[in-house]
Formats: structure tokens, sequence, C-alpha cells
């Protein structure tokens, strides 16, 4: 019907911007590959992305949305059509760029490339930055696409549609165990940045009593006024900080240093809680303090970067990358770099959020290019920053605190020595220093990736403002950035998750699928919180250190997510006729099928005691079986841990990979039917509808769209 | 563009992010679809909108 827009020739002054966008990137990269034993400034890391990713914006994205999807600003949304005023809405996209952008920011992105420093700075940077322009941003803005068309459909309902109801079956088991390992893996992370720190538990225990007094200023005093009972609440938040100082150095400190189990108690209970109260009461202003924190921190942080201009330390590629025999996780580069990375470059999560409420709000088609993709290359960015953040520590200190307890000891003379087995060095009085500065009692071990990300931050900041003096309240500031944001998400994910159970038992018996009936919210959130805090009580105990065997789980689960996303949208393009096309989501899903299933393989049947997860079981069990007990666990009782989360660990790596090598198989099935077909297969796309509106595709409005939004001139014809 | 300019552009954003421009929007709209009737209270319009999210949650990510 209507012809998508073919993107105009460039002018001259166009091909001079580009060429010079081209040619610096390209600069970037070159120092960064080349560089062998130097320094390099951080800097270099951040102009390959930003140029690499402004020439991806500007040609492929483009290309993927005029010709690939075909979007078609002649076609009226489905905000535009079915506009209730309710879910249905037409939003600015500078406003639902903002809102898509704080839904789909996690912490993902932050502890990701944090542990994946431990190959090196080059390979997390090269997947980053390759990996979100081929894959990452590709994946959220395709299912933008694709939802939208479909007015809103979730990714679960689009694979039960276009591939059948095994996939959608499938699908929907998979997002749900996805849910409970990431809510596990990130409360693992508070846990671990707040176990034996008085001054932290302070901070984030103050955060409750600030979040219900904003919910009761906004629900009793002053509603809706977000803003206003925001700036309040960050006022409070920076008081909090400021007074955990005062806390820890004074007799209230004991009370407020937990052990790591207490800690996950607390949570549990606190998980359990903020499910179940009203929204408004304490989740949504929850939301609104770490969304203004979240971004606010975030740019901060790139100001930083690139004010203070810091050097990388730590190497290009370390031995770990090719020996895999690395302590923070097992396995070498391929496939591990981009199963921790994660987040960082290819989500399955977002396709949930780019098929959530995003597709249902957004003006013009043509927007999909600047909310999706533009939305997941700022994700990236963020990813960038983190990696950054970890590569500027000392590498002796970032092992010493990302090594689990078991490799490192508790002691700084243990670690120092584990830190030179590893091949690198710090001293212990390094190592108290460093700890001593940012007042915690010790960094040893502190795994998870929070800490260190703190510390890199507090690095950068004190450089800023206050120098050494600040440093601790830097590092303080940048966990509670972080634990605010993450807890923020686990009590989001247990309500969602809950509402995914209430949805599917309802449908066994009645009662349990109603909203209104309390002893049903109360039994399925127990049950969501009981499922997560199980395996958050694993990480926490497990001798063999909770980040070391969760996390690549937590990768793998996202990744294979991913991959489902991906199939779906592979399986539209080729039953709506565009073969040729196909590569393009095809590709990144050949590769992320590779990659993840390789490591699933590997951590299912390596005969690596340290990466296979049977492996793992088999020589702890055979032990246990003499009576023996293996380092790094103290007591039988520790053994039989070991055992068992290896098994459970094992074959929820088995069933990830099982459920989508069955979506992807019921797919080709459908994308044979699809070729062999004369006529095209019938779509399930929304009826077309010519739209009245006018809007900017993109952030900055072409002359031609101000001049179409100015309206037809006085006395035209 | 000015600083004030500049300030005016953020402080629109981000009440057009935290949604305090719905509820001016919504009497807009009220007004002429229903003539007659009262609109919502401030108070009650907010409280509608957030007990909405108890039914709806929003998914926050990874």
């Amino acid at each position: 019907m209507s012809v998508p827009t073919m993107p105009r020739r460039l002018d001259v002054r166009q091909i001079a911007i580009w060429s010079a966008v081209a040619i610096l990137g390209a600069v970037a990269w070159a120092v960064l590959a080349l560089a062998r034993g130097e320094s390099v400034n951080a800097v270099w890391m951040l102009f390959a992305a930003l140029c690499s990713w402004a020439i991806a914006y500007r040609f492929y994205a483009r290309f993927i949305a005029n010709r690939v999807l075909g979007v078609d600003n002649r076609r009226a949304t489905p905000a535009e059509r079915l506009d209730n005023a309710l879910d249905f809405h037409k939003t600015d996209r500078r406003v639902l760029f903002g809102h898509h952008f704080a839904a789909i920011a996690g912490a993902g992105p932050l502890v990701g490339p944090v542990l994946a420093a431990q190959l090196g700075y080059l390979p997390g940077t090269i997947w980053i930055i390759v990996g979100v322009i081929f894959a990452g941003a590709v994946q959220d803005m395709v299912t933008l696409f694709f939802s939208m068309r479909r007015d809103g459909k979730s990714l679960g309902q689009m694979a039960r549609e276009e591939i059948g109801p095994f996939g959608g079956a499938a699908a929907l088991v998979a997002v749900l165990l996805i849910m409970i390992i990431l809510l596990a893996v990130l409360a693992l992370v508070v846990v671990n940045a707040l176990g034996d720190s008085p001054w932290g538990t302070f901070s984030i225990a103050m955060t409750i009593p600030i979040a219900l007094f904003m919910g009761v200023y906004m629900r009793v005093l002053r509603p809706g006024r977000v803003i206003e009972v925001s700036a309040i609440g960050v006022v409070l938040l920076l008081l909090a900080i400021g007074l955990g100082s005062v806390v820890a150095e004074s007799r209230w400190a004991e009370a407020f240093t937990l052990s790591p189990e207490a800690l996950v108690y607390c949570l549990v209970i606190y998980g359990f809680a903020a499910s179940v109260l009203p929204v408004w009461l304490l989740l949504a202003p929850r939301d609104y303090l770490s969304t203004f924190m979240k971004v606010g921190t975030i740019a901060l942080l790139a100001l930083g970067i690139l004010l203070t201009l810091p050097v990388l330390k730590i190497p290009a590629v370390t031995d770990f990358a090719f020996n895999g025999q690395g302590p923070v996780f097992a396995g070498s580069l391929f496939p591990f770099v981009f199963i921790t990375i994660a987040c960082g470059a290819l989500s399955g999560f977002h396709s949930l959020i780019a098929s959530g409420t995003t597709p249902k709000l957004i003006e013009k088609e043509a927007q999909v290019r600047f909310v999706g993709y533009g939305g997941m290359l700022t994700e990236a960015f963020v990813a960038i920053m983190a990696l950054i953040a970890a590569s500027i520590i000392e590498p002796g200190l970032y092992f010493a605190m990302n090594s689990p307890a078991g490799v490192v000891g508790a002691t700084a003379e243990s670690a120092s020595a584990a830190v030179a087995n590893l091949g690198f060095t710090i001293t212990p009085e390094t190592l108290n220093a460093a700890a001593a500065e940012v007042e915690e009692r010790t960094l040893v071990a502190r795994t998870g990736g929070a800490p260190t990300l703190a510390i890199g931050m507090s690095e950068i900041f004190s450089r800023i403002l206050g120098g050494g003096a600040l440093k601790a309240f830097w590092y303080h500031f940048a966990i509670m950035f972080e634990a605010l944001f993450i807890l923020t998400t686990v009590d989001a994910g247990t309500r969602v998750g809950r509402f995914m159970l209430q949805d599917t038992l309802g449908n066994l018996w009645k009662p349990l699928g109603r909203p209104s009936w309390r002893p049903g919210v109360y039994l399925t959130s127990a049950t969501i919180v009981g499922a997560w805090g199980y395996f958050l009580y694993t990480g926490v105990t497990n001798p063999l250190g909770g980040i070391n065997q969760l996390f690549p789980l937590f990768g793998i689960a996202n990744q294979l997510l991913a991959a489902i996303a991906l199939t779906v949208a592979t399986t539209i393009l080729i039953k709506s006729g565009k073969l040729r096309w196909a590569w393009v989501t095809g590709v990144p899903l050949a590769w992320d099928a590779a990659v993840t299933l390789t490591a699933s393989w590997q951590k299912v049947f390596s005969a690596d005691t340290k990466l296979g997860f049977f492996a793992q079981r088999d020589r702890f069990q055979a032990a246990l079986d003499q009576g023996k007990v293996l380092a790094p666990a103290k007591t039988l009782d520790q053994m039989q841990q070991v055992v068992t989360n290896s098994v459970i660990d094992g074959v929820l790596a088995a069933v990830f990979a099982l459920l989508v090598v069955a979506v992807i198989v019921d797919a080709m099935r459908v994308w044979v039917k699809a070729l062999r077909s004369p006529e095209p297969l019938p779509l399930t796309e929304a009826p077309y509808e010519e739209s009245t509106l006018i809007a900017p595709s993109g952030l900055i409005p072409t002359a031609e769209e101000k001049a179409q939004m100015a309206g037809p001139k006085p006395g035209g014809g | 563009m000015t600083a004030r300019d500049a300030a005016a552009k953020l402080a629109w954003y981000l009440k057009e992010l935290t949604g305090e421009h719905d509820y001016d929007r919504y009497v807009e709209h009220h007004r002429r679809a229903h003539p007659d009737a009262p609109a919502l209270s401030r108070r009650e319009f907010e409280r509608r909108r957030m007990d909405e999210r108890d039914r709806n949650p929003r998914v926050r990510c990874c």
C-alpha cells in the first residue's frame, strides 16, 4: 500500500561528518587492539563504542527499520487506533524512551561486564560493542515492532501464535524459570555487597522507611507529585548514606553487621512483604527513587570518566580467557564471555519488556528505531562504563575481591598468596589499606560485582569531588545506588512472577487466579519468594561461591530467552515472505544458540570438575562416600550441600537448553511449512488503518517533519 | 537555546516522564467527552492509577 521512506541521499556535509566518526572509531579500535603492555586510556573504549554505535544506529538500524521490517508511518499504531487513556495511549517518543529505558536498565549491564573483566578488558569490550549492534539492539527493536503490529501481544502469545502451542508453552515455562534464577542472582549480589558491612546495611535498611514515607506522602498529602516527593527522597537517601558512616562507628554497628545468611532471611521477608503490600505504599516510591538514582548516577559516571580519563590497569586479555581456569567463573572466552556479559549486549529479558507496555504506547511505527534500538544501545553504554570502572582497578585487588572465599580465604594474607597463585600481585597491606579507605572491614572475597564497581566508581568520583576523604562516601553511595534498584527489581519481579503463577494456576483452580483473593495472593507470593529464596540461600552458603556457581546459569537462561525471541522474530519474517532478510535475526539467533548451547553442554557434560556441574558432583560425591572433606568445603554437611547444589544446577542448565532446542525445532517446522507453501501463511497482524497523527520518527525532527507538524500553509490548495 | 529554555524543557520532560501532566490531560479529555459529569479529583485520579498498577505489575529488568 505505502512505500517505506527510503533514506535520502547523503549530502556532502553528512558524508564529512560520518567519515570523521568512522575514522575516530577506527583509530580507537586500533589503539585498543594493538596496544601491548603500555597503558591504554579508558577513553578509547568510550570512543570505539560511541562511534561504532553512532554508525550502527544511523545506517544498520535504519536499514532494518525501513527495508527489513517495513515501518510505515502512514499506518496507525495501536496507541492511536485503540487509544483508551489507560494502557493504550500515544506517548511522546522521548518520554517513551525514558520509560522503556528505565524498564530495561537493571543490574545486568553493571554486574556482567565487571565479572567478565576476569578475561581482560578486550573480549568484553568487543562483545559489548559488536554484540549489541547485531544481536541485542536488533532483538529489542524487532520484538517491539512485531508486538506493536499485533496490538501489544506478549512474547509468549506471539510464540504460541506464530510457532505453535508447544513453542508458546515452552516460552512461558522458560520465562518463569529464568525469572526465579534472575531474582536469586540479583539478591545474591546485594547480599554479598552488604554482608558484614554495617554502613551498607544501615543505608539500605533506611530506604524502607524513606519509601514508606514517600508512599504515604503521595497517597495522602500531595497526590501525583512524583518529582517533588522523589527530590525529598533523594535528599533523605544521601543523608542516610552519610549517617551510615556515623552508625558504623557507633555502638549500633553490631546491630547492622549482618552475616550473609542473616541477610538472606531479611531479604526473603522483605521480598514477601513488598510484593503483597499495596503498590502505592512501598514499591512505587522505591521505583521512582531507584529510577532517578539509576539514571542520575549513570550520567555522573559518564561525566566522571570523561573528566578523569582513567587508565586501564587490567590487561587486554588474561590467561583465563584461554585456559578457562579463572576464579570468578569457570570457562574460557568462548562461550563464557558472552554468557557473562549477557544483558550488556543481548538480553532475552528485554524482549518481555519490548512486548509489554511499550508497543501499546508508541506513536509512530518508525519510532521503534529510536525507542527499541536506541534504548538497547544506551544499555550497552552503561555496560561499557561498568567494564571501564572494573578495568581501572589494580588487577590484584580485582581478583582478591572477586574470587570466592574458597580460593582467597578470609584474610588479607591468604588473599595475597592466592592472588599471587593466579599470576597477579597485591600485598596484604595494600588490601587492608584499600578496605580502610572505603571503611569496610574487608574487601576480600566480596564477590558479585557490586563492590568492585563501587571501588571503581569511588576512584572516579573521589577524583572529581572530595578526594580521598570522600572515597568511603562514594563507595557506599555506589553500593546504595546498585542495591536500591536491584531490590526494586526483586520486588517487581516477585510481583510479576506471582501474577504469572496466579494466571497459570487460576486455570486449574479459579480462586487462585483472582487477584482480590488474599490467601491466593499470599500463597503464590510465598511460592515465588520461596523459589528464589532457596537459590539465594544455596548461593550464599555454597563453599564454591554462589556467584561462581549461579551467575553462569543466569547468563545461560537470559541468552536462551533471547534465542526464543529471535526465533519468534525469524519465524515472523519467514512467514511474511521476507526470507531474504531473515538473516538479520537468523544470524544472531544462530550465534546465540551456538554460544549458549555450547555453554550448557559444557556445564552439563564437561569432565573439568570446575566447569561441569555433574563432574563436580561426582568428584565431591566420591570423596563424601569415603568420608573425606574436599576444600573448599569444610564439613561433611558442606560436602553434601555441594553435591545437592551441583545436581540441581546441572539439571537446570539441561532443562534450559532442552526448552530452547524444543522451541527452535518447533519453529523450524513452521519455517519449512512457510517456505513450501505456495501462498504466504496467514499473518496475525492487526488490521491496517490510516494514521492521522504526525510526529517525528527519531529524536530530532527533520525539516520535513517540522513542516508537516506546522500544518498546511494558509491559502494553500 | 538559553539556560531558562533548557531548564523549562527539562522540567517538561521530567513531568511527562513521571506522569504529572496526565491529570490535566484527563480533565481536558473528560470535559470534552462528558461535559456534564464531574471529573475525578486529583487525589481520586492518582489513587485509581496507582491501584491499577496493583493489578498490572510493571516488569523491571535484570
